[in-house]
């Protein structure tokens, strides 16, 4: 059995050898690698920058609290990711209307990514063209249910694999399957009214 | 030839894997209208996450706040002296209370005491004498504690007898 500590040197092996650490033993490392994935995972889940900031914070807390149980069964991320996906299972349900009354104030519009998305050598049409479609999938996002969301970002924002989803959310590779097709269903019947309204509207 | 059946949500995931070669499945070879469907759905979600990415990498949280606002609350002086005030308040209260219940009952456990005390101070018995008692016990026909009757059933024999 390994025990490489994740430090940055065993980090570093650990990951060049495809090995998973066993112990945590430095939570700064552990916050400088993974912060920034497991807000952006909680980010595209809530739609709120204040809680995913939060509960970013939330999951290095309880991932330090716990670290004992870290057995290094699986990667560092996938249960760092478990941890922030109970967070966010806690906080949407016992705080379901604080939360919807917050989101409400601080909510991440499409724009505020469109912000973010890369300009490089992009035309202004093009630029536009792209703004549109995150549009459309941000929007398509906010109507998936909970558990199709988180499914959803876990597959095509974190690109995770389906045993790895499938290990996070406690579900069935088949479900996880039923959710991905059910949340790529909703997706394409946005875009297809995105694209039949010009066609449309040229009538 | 025109495809009536356009791709499933199945075909459509299995064509979004990195791992696919999307241009050699039949019915996209044919269908332009899956074809453009399919480009489209992969740009927006590369979009999607080059978005979320980029707006996680200037809005995460940089430093932990975990190790330094836990250690600057504990070291702060602020908190050691509203906890050394906190801490004296509630030994005085605790005496204060606690002393009058206790001032009565000082001298209570004094016949306890009485009683313990001769358990304690026995002198031990040493095993000879021990056993000397039990043999006297043994060869003595009635017990002491039984005397008494013994002499009233042997003076009521006597009387009957005469």
């Amino acid at each position: 059995m390994t025990t490489a500590l994740i430090n940055p040197s065993a980090l570093s092996s650990s990951t060049m050898d495809g090995h998973m650490p066993t112990t945590i033993s430095s939570i700064e490392t552990l916050h400088e690698l993974y912060a920034q994935r497991i807000f952006r995972f909680l980010l595209a889940s809530l739609r709120d920058r204040d809680v995913a900031e939060t509960l970013t914070q939330e999951t290095f807390l309880r991932a330090w609290t716990a670290r004992d149980q870290f057995r290094g069964d699986c990667s560092a991320i996938t249960w760092l990711t478990r941890i922030a996906l109970n967070l966010v299972r806690d906080h949407t349900r016992t705080n379901r209307f604080r939360f919807w009354r917050q989101v409400a104030q601080t909510a991440v519009q499409a724009d505020d990514l469109a912000a973010h998305l890369p300009q490089g050598g992009m035309s202004t049409e093009a630029s536009l063209i792209a703004h549109e479609q995150l549009g459309l999938v941000w929007e398509s996002v906010g109507k998936l249910s909970e558990r199709q969301r988180t499914v959803f970002v876990l597959r095509f924002v974190e690109e995770l694999e389906l045993a790895d989803i499938a290990d996070i959310t406690g579900l069935p590779i088949s479900t996880v399957k039923t959710h991905l097709y059910r949340s790529l269903a909703t997706i394409r019947s946005k875009h297809a009214q995105s694209f039949s309204k010009p066609r449309k509207d040229a009538q | 030839m025109i495809p009536t059946n356009h791709l499933t949500e199945e075909q459509l995931y299995d064509l979004l894997e990195p791992a696919t070669n999307a241009i050699s499945h039949p019915h996209l070879l044919t269908c332009s209208l899956c074809q453009a469907e399919l480009a489209n759905v992969q740009a927006s979600l590369h979009l999607f996450r080059d978005a979320a990415t980029g707006f996680a990498a200037s809005a995460a949280p940089h430093r932990l706040p975990i190790a330094s606002s836990v250690a600057t609350r504990f070291f702060s002086p602020k908190i050691w002296v509203t906890s050394f005030a906190t801490a004296t308040a509630v030994l005085a209260i605790s005496i204060s209370v606690l002393h009058p219940v206790h001032s009565g009952t000082v001298t209570a456990p004094a016949p306890v005491a009485a009683v313990a005390a001769p358990q304690v101070a026995d002198p031990p018995v040493s095993d000879e004498a021990l056993l000397e008692g039990i043999q006297q016990d043994l060869s003595t026909s009635i017990p002491p504690s039984l005397e008494p009757l013994a002499v009233q059933t042997a003076s009521r024999e006597t009387a009957t007898q005469n």
